[in-house]
């Protein structure tokens, strides 16, 4: 499993479409739906291939609605895929559902796993007992999960009662408990604080260096380019890109976006700058368009300096939406 | 984490006390709501005896229902009421399916190393439910000891009697579980348990030859509600049948589970899951 050549993961030809009907009222109405042909068919995964080799840190971005959580539960044995195979450690989760089950760790950032009114501790016990974890297996990963992500000051309070990022970080505890060897993390990060993101981006480095393999779901692109390895972008169920981050940004570029706000309506012209930067004035404003791997910063700032006294920068990084878009336009 | 620990145990080997821990956990979660715990302890206790308050006018206006006098209908009453105290309280949770439906909360089901329909009956036991159970057996007690006192009945026949409660809870399981499968497809399902269970289950408290063929066609087929009291309380109290209807009940609650399991294992392979 370690040798790092095998794939624990793997995607081949798969599809899942969704059959959306057009639903009566009640019973009769469902009924009515169920025979009928009519509706709409949304295909949230078409026909989808990847391989993702032991120990490795895969980010599964796309914009909303591009089939990422439709494809982490068909990874995951939730969903059954209208076409195609997928396998995970060797079985198809489908058909080895529980097998599967056994081996992987699955987060919904959205949804809890817990027992909702029970203090976490007793989520613990029950996940123990439920993965066959002997008590003090359990007990000692416990402790470790509580050095790196704290969950040890909330033990004894009611899941329901816990914060987002409390919550969230139980979770990831427990979908860690049974040392899985496979991980599928839709959107952990999602609604947290900066501290909180830290804290469980560390969490999940280390668990990575120990040999999981992790297959991450995230609209924050900080969770990518520190963390992931590979970056596979789906959108409209379609596999666009599949390659590193340096990769996707040679492909693309990936744009930074700088806005310059002058005392002075700056003079015109404004400085011609290398092919593949942008420069659009608006009055007192001026934004440039550059991707850093190509051009600095300071570079640009320095060929604005003399067109007049420059009273504040800003500057925005590339949202995850942009750079998917400019794959789609490629 | 350490890559070098045991692969799990499989699932039977740590059953029991997998089992013995969510009991114990749902009996907390539900204590945590202590009020409410007692109230609802209480309100279910005052319907169900309202439930059969009104069977005992009916029949004490009518003194008999189709040559049924009340002792004899307590022995269907009885244990069909113990049946569904028992269904309810393993049951919990496949009877409010279509919330994990609608919610997509089945999601969390299907990640663990169990099959679903026991992770699923075993996420919570509701307790409260035996109060239900207590009065079905308390009503059924009351018709058998004057049934036994009239000679109508055996002292050992009450031994099978005993066991009715079981094989009715299983066959309630059964058709509970049969109709959430359903769900799958449909989704909405709630109304649909009032068709399939708890409208036969209320016309399983009289006797069945009552009702117009069809539906009795109906309970003794599709939903064998019959075998839950009326087959083999008519043959102990020598209104019909014969001994087979004695094995026709734990047979009957038997196929009707693995059918409906089944059907089950079939139907959950086209769960939709939802949109986030
Ligand atoms: N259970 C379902 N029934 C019907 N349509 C669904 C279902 N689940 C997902 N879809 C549809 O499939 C498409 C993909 O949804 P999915 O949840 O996989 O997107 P996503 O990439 O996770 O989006 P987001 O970033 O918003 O979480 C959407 O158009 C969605 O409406
Ligand atoms: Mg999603």
């Amino acid at each position: 499993m370690e040798d790092g050549i095998s794939s624990v993961v793997s995607a081949v030809g798969v599809s899942r479409h969704f059959h959306i009907a057009e639903t009566g009222r009640g019973v009769v109405g469902a009924v009515r739906s169920l025979f009928s042909r009519r509706g709409r068919l949304i295909r949230a995964v078409d026909d989808i291939n990847f391989e993702i080799p032991a120990g490795s840190f895969v980010g599964y971005i796309g914009p909303n609605g591009a089939g990422k959580s439709t494809t982490v539960k068909m990874l995951s044995g939730i969903l059954h895929p209208t076409a195609g195979r997928i396998e995970v450690l060797g079985m198809s989760p489908q058909t080895h559902r529980q097998a599967v089950a056994r081996r992987i760790g699955v987060v919904f950032g959205q949804r809890t796993q817990l027992w909702w009114d029970l203090p976490l501790a007793d989520s613990y016990e029950l996940l123990a007992a439920m993965y066959g974890v002997p008590p003090a297996d359990a007990a000692r990963r416990v402790k470790r999960f509580d050095d790196i992500l704290g969950i040890g000051e909330f033990m004894d309070v009611q899941v329901r009662k816990l914060s987002l990022g409390q919550r969230m970080r139980a979770d990831l505890a427990a979908a860690l408990l049974h040392a899985p060897e496979v991980l599928f993390l839709d959107e952990p990060t999602i609604g947290l604080d900066v501290v909180a993101k830290a804290a469980i981006r560390d969490f999940l480095r280390e668990i990575n260096t120990d040999g999981a393999t992790i297959l991450l779901t995230t609209h924050d692109m900080d969770d990518v380019e520190q963390l992931c390895s590979r970056l596979i972008v789906i959108n409209h169920g379609r596999l666009v890109f599949d390659g590193s981050v340096p990769e996707l940004r040679q492909r693309v570029g990936v744009p930074t976006t700088m806005h310059i706000d002058f005392v002075e309506t700056p003079a015109s012209p404004l400085p011609d700058l290398n092919t593949g930067i942008k420069v659009a004035g608006d009055g007192k404003r001026v934004t440039v368009t550059f991707d850093r791997a190509q051009t600095s910063a300071a570079r640009i700032i320095a060929a604005f300096q003399d067109r007049g006294e420059i009273r504040d920068i800003e500057i925005s990084e590339p949202n995850i939406d942009e750079i998917v878009r400019r794959i789609y336009a490629a | 984490m350490s890559r070098t620990t045991s692969p799990g145990r499989s699932p039977s080997t740590n059953l029991w006390p997998v089992l013995w821990l969510l009991a114990r956990a749902g009996l907390r979660e539900r204590m945590q709501y202590k009020f409410s715990f007692l109230a609802s302890a209480l309100i279910r206790g005052a319907s169900i005896a309202v439930d059969f308050a009104l069977v005992a006018v009916i029949l004490y206006r009518f003194r008999f229902v189709d040559g049924w006098d009340v002792f004899e209908v307590a022995l269907l009453y009885g244990p069909a009421s113990a049946a569904q105290g028992l269904f309810r309280m393993v049951g919990y949770e496949i009877e409010g399916f279509e919330n994990y439906l609608i919610n997509g909360t089945f999601d969390s089901i299907l990640i663990r190393p169990w099959p679903t329909l026991f992770t699923l009956l075993a996420r919570r036991m509701d307790f409260n439910r035996l109060g239900i159970t207590a009065q079905g057996l308390v009503v059924c007690a009351l018709g058998a000891a004057k049934l036994v006192a009239r000679g109508q009945l055996q002292a050992w026949d009450l031994l099978y009697i005993a066991l009715l409660p079981l094989f009715g809870a299983l066959v309630l399981l059964a058709v509970s579980t049969f109709t959430a499968a359903l769900g799958f497809w449909l989704i909405r399902i709630d109304e649909l348990q009032v068709f399939t269970l708890y409208a036969p289950l209320t016309a399983s408290y009289y006797p069945l030859s009552i009702y117009p063929g069809w539906l009795r066609g109906l309970l003794f087929t599709v939903i064998p509600m019959a075998f839950i009291n009326y087959v083999p309380v008519l043959y102990l109290l020598g209104k019909g049948g014969g001994v087979w209807a004695l094995a026709a009940s734990p047979a009957v609650a038997a196929v009707a589970c693995a059918l409906a399991y089944r059907f089950w294992l079939f139907a959950e392979r086209h769960y939709q899951s939802t949109g986030s």
